[in-house]
């Protein structure tokens, strides 16, 4: 009597695991899957943040050496300069190309950063999706391989994250643009307006 | 007995306490005064209080009887005790045989307390050995507490003699009463010396707990301690006023590129101020070259050394020479200031740039910005020494190449190029400032286009004789809605092309005698509401008819002329 309890309980056991098995792994699945998503929104918020912040500094940046460009173009008119020797004997001249040649600078940090953000926001949207995609597949299976997709998503997480609070680009790093061409496109410029 | 002396006791010192109130004493030395004051009272009260007991003699108590024969001598001590030295001891002898002659005894006196109160009045060195009197002990007690002076000196030594004197052992009486009378008095003395000290003490704490005592609580404290008292209170404030709160870095640096504003400001009023200067000896340059010129036309002088002879002529070349020296020397100090100015304007600009970026990007060292801008403050500070004019490079013109200046002035007559402040003015009106734009005399393309960005509704040009093709097509750009060039002579078509494309409402062009018909071709063009031609003038031409059908025929079109009533005349006699 005993013995046919204990195989009555363990073919229930049996029975439990061969179907309730697989549905707890894909219960599991999901949550991590939910939590990476949840994690890819985050990140996504913080870069779509950042970005925004560049774009309102790189913008201010490009309006201050349009401002010192027609600083530039008004000393030449004045002074009647086209050489570029002769206009740097300017001073306002002189430190207004200086001034552009560092912007151009930063302006250069910035939109690498920028377009680095909008690269990492664009992978993580592919990822999203591919998460959206796995979850729907895990419903309807009830089991999916997920380790590859969340061992991409956390390359990307800790790629990223990092990134936020790090600064978008290092002054010391900068290439700067030679002040005579930079002269020269301003001449340009203002032929080709003329 | 004692209650008697208590009573009495604190109606002194009440009195004593309330003209103390009533003085209101404020320093040290009115505190000393004032408990100087209060000693001698006590010495009073006590002669008073035995006096009293003198008087009560009849069935008191036998020492009583005894203070009764002792009055005397204590009071003769009381008054020796205000009397000089030197007439205490002339009276000395006298109470000397009084005592002997009266009923007292020589051995009488040999008690402490008689000895001590007479002593003074027996001998001078003695007196010295002997006990001071027990008022004069109490008052030594008194002033030293409340003076607090180095009388320790004074006092030990009188300590000394109480010591030794109370070591002595006591000469002994051959009559018991006396005795007693002795020990009596000595009690009395000593009650009346305790409980003074003890209500002293009392109204001591009494005024300590109650500060508020008008008067008193401010004489309470020494002096120093009182002056020392408000100081830092005062300095507690100083403090506070002075050391506001540290700034933090982000207004640091606001601070300094504020500084290097304020200081660029400043270089930039001096360099106005120099041209300012540079002006002023122009103008009087010229002002002389035009005395010369009279002068050589009134004295019909046509040589160089007929011009030397003239005083007038020679003092006028030399200022003239002396302040083209001077305009040469203002040179140096301006290419200074420019450079100055330029170089804080970039620096600050810099810093302002780096400030913006400050929260995003690494590498930002705003300390060497700040050191960078502190230097060139410190570089660029006007100063006598920096403002010197250059006088090493300067070499004075000969004056006979002014004198050859000033003689081909009158030889020209071809047109003015722009001189030197419509070069300043233009300069000016680029750089944004349009408030001498009425000064204008010349103007080249350039200056027009500056002048295009003028805001405002109307703008002045009567200065200008000529109006430039290219100049006219840029103040064509202006937005305003009337342009007032009255100077003008003439205006060729090529400009009227131009200026009659000008999308404002009225122009003046007052200085214009002729108005061909090219022109009115142009004015067709315009749109226009007013044109001013109030100096035109009808030569009864083929051509003047012609512009003037063409003037009536605007008018026509909605726009309202300014003519003279013979021009208006002329054109009612074309239309009839």
């Amino acid at each position: 009597m005993k013995k046919q309890m204990i195989y009555c309980s363990l073919t229930a056991l049996m029975v439990y695991l061969l179907f309730c098995g697989p549905i707890c792994a894909s219960e599991q699945k999901t949550t991590e899957l939910n939590r990476k998503m949840a994690e890819i929104s985050s990140l996504q918020e913080g870069l779509s943040k950042k970005i925004e912040l560049v774009l309102q500094k790189q913008e201010q940046l490009k309006q201050k050496v349009d401002e010192l460009a027609k600083e530039i173009k008004l000393e030449k008119e004045q002074s009647q300069t086209e050489s570029y020797l002769k206009a740097i004997q300017n001073p306002r001249i002189d430190f207004n190309l200086k001034l552009i040649q560092l912007l151009f600078g930063y302006l250069a940090g910035l939109t690498e950063k920028i377009n680095y953000f909008q690269n990492g926001y664009e992978t993580l949207d592919f990822f999203q999706q591919q998460v959206r995609d796995d979850l729907l597949m895990l419903k309807t299976l009830n089991d999916m391989e997920i380790d590859q997709l969340t061992a991409q998503i956390n390359s990307v997480l800790d790629e990223f994250t990092p990134e936020l609070g790090k600064p978008i680009f290092n002054t010391n790093d900068i290439q700067s643009k030679d002040t005579e061409k930079i002269w020269d496109e301003i001449i340009q410029q203002q032929n080709a307006k003329g | 007995m004692a209650e008697k002396e208590e009573i009495d006791i604190n109606e002194s010192q009440a009195a004593e306490l309330s003209s103390l109130e009533k003085l209101g004493f404020n320093d040290q030395a009115e505190i000393i005064l004032a408990e100087e004051e209060t000693v001698e009272p006590l010495i009073i009260l006590q002669d008073e209080v035995v006096s009293e007991e003198a008087q009560n003699k009849s069935g008191k108590l036998a020492s009583d009887t005894f203070n009764e024969a002792e009055v005397p001598s204590s009071l003769d001590n009381g008054e020796s005790e205000f009397l000089p030295e030197e007439t205490a001891a002339e009276n000395s002898a006298d109470t000397v045989d009084e005592l002997k002659d009266g009923e007292s005894e020589p051995g009488e006196f040999e008690d402490d307390e008689f000895l001590g109160l007479d002593d003074e009045k027996f001998e001078d060195e003695p007196s010295e050995e002997q006990d001071p009197p027990q008022e004069e002990v109490l008052e030594n007690q008194e002033n030293d507490k409340s003076e607090k002076k180095s009388d320790k000196d004074k006092a030990s030594p009188e300590n000394q003699k109480d010591r030794n004197h109370d070591d002595r052992p006591p000469v002994k009486s051959t009559k018991k009463s006396k005795v007693k009378i002795t020990i009596a008095k000595k009690s009395a003395t000593q009650i009346i010396a305790v409980l003074t000290l003890l209500l002293m003490g009392i109204a001591g704490g009494v005024f300590y707990m109650n500060s508020a005592l008008p008067g008193f609580n401010r004489a309470a404290h020494p002096l120093p301690s009182k002056a020392a008292e408000p100081t830092p209170t005062v300095q507690t404030v100083q403090k506070q006023i002075e050391t506001p709160k540290p700034l933090s870095e982000n207004e640091r640096y606001l601070a300094k590129l504020t500084d290097a504003g304020l200081l660029r400001d400043e270089l930039l009023e001096k360099k106005e101020e120099i041209y300012r200067l540079k002006l002023h000896y122009q103008k009087g340059i010229a002002d002389l070259e035009d005395q010369i010129s009279r002068e050589l036309q009134k004295e019909s002088i046509t040589s160089y050394m007929e011009a030397l002879k003239n005083r007038r002529i020679e003092l006028n070349l030399r200022t003239i020479q002396r302040r083209r020296s001077y305009i040469h020397g203002l040179e140096k100090p301006a290419r200074w200031i420019k450079q100055g100015s330029e170089e804080l304007l970039y620096l600050k600009r810099k810093a302002e740039f780096d400030l913006q970026l400050i929260d995003i990007a690494g590498g930002i060292d705003m300390d060497r910005h700040m050191r960078h801008i502190g230097a060139a403050i410190q570089k660029y500070r006007p100063s006598a020494e920096k403002l010197a004019a250059d006088r090493e490079n300067t070499d004075l013109p000969p004056l006979e190449t002014i004198w050859g200046k000033i003689k081909n002035k009158k030889k020209k007559t071809g047109p003015a190029l722009p001189n030197v402040t419509d070069r300043e003015i233009i300069k000016e009106i680029c750089a944004g400032d349009f408030a001498r734009t009425a000064e204008l005399t010349s103007m080249s393309a350039a200056a027009a286009q500056c002048l295009s960005k003028k805001n405002g509704s109307d703008l002045f040009l009567n200065d200008l004789p000529a109006l430039s093709p290219e100049a006219a097509k840029h103040l064509s750009q202006w937005h305003g809605s009337w342009i007032c060039i009255n100077g003008l002579k003439e205006l060729s078509p090529a400009a009227a092309q131009y200026l009659f494309k000008w999308e404002g409402n009225w122009l003046s062009l007052n200085g214009l005698t002729e108005f061909p018909p090219e022109l009115a071709t142009y004015l067709m063009e315009w749109e226009g509401k007013q044109l001013e031609l109030m100096g035109l003038r009808f030569n009864n031409k083929d051509a003047d008819l012609k512009a003037l059908k063409y003037l009536a025929l605007w008018e026509t079109m909605g726009g309202k002329l300014f003519i003279s009533d013979d021009v208006r005349k002329e054109i009612e006699r074309v239309l009839m």
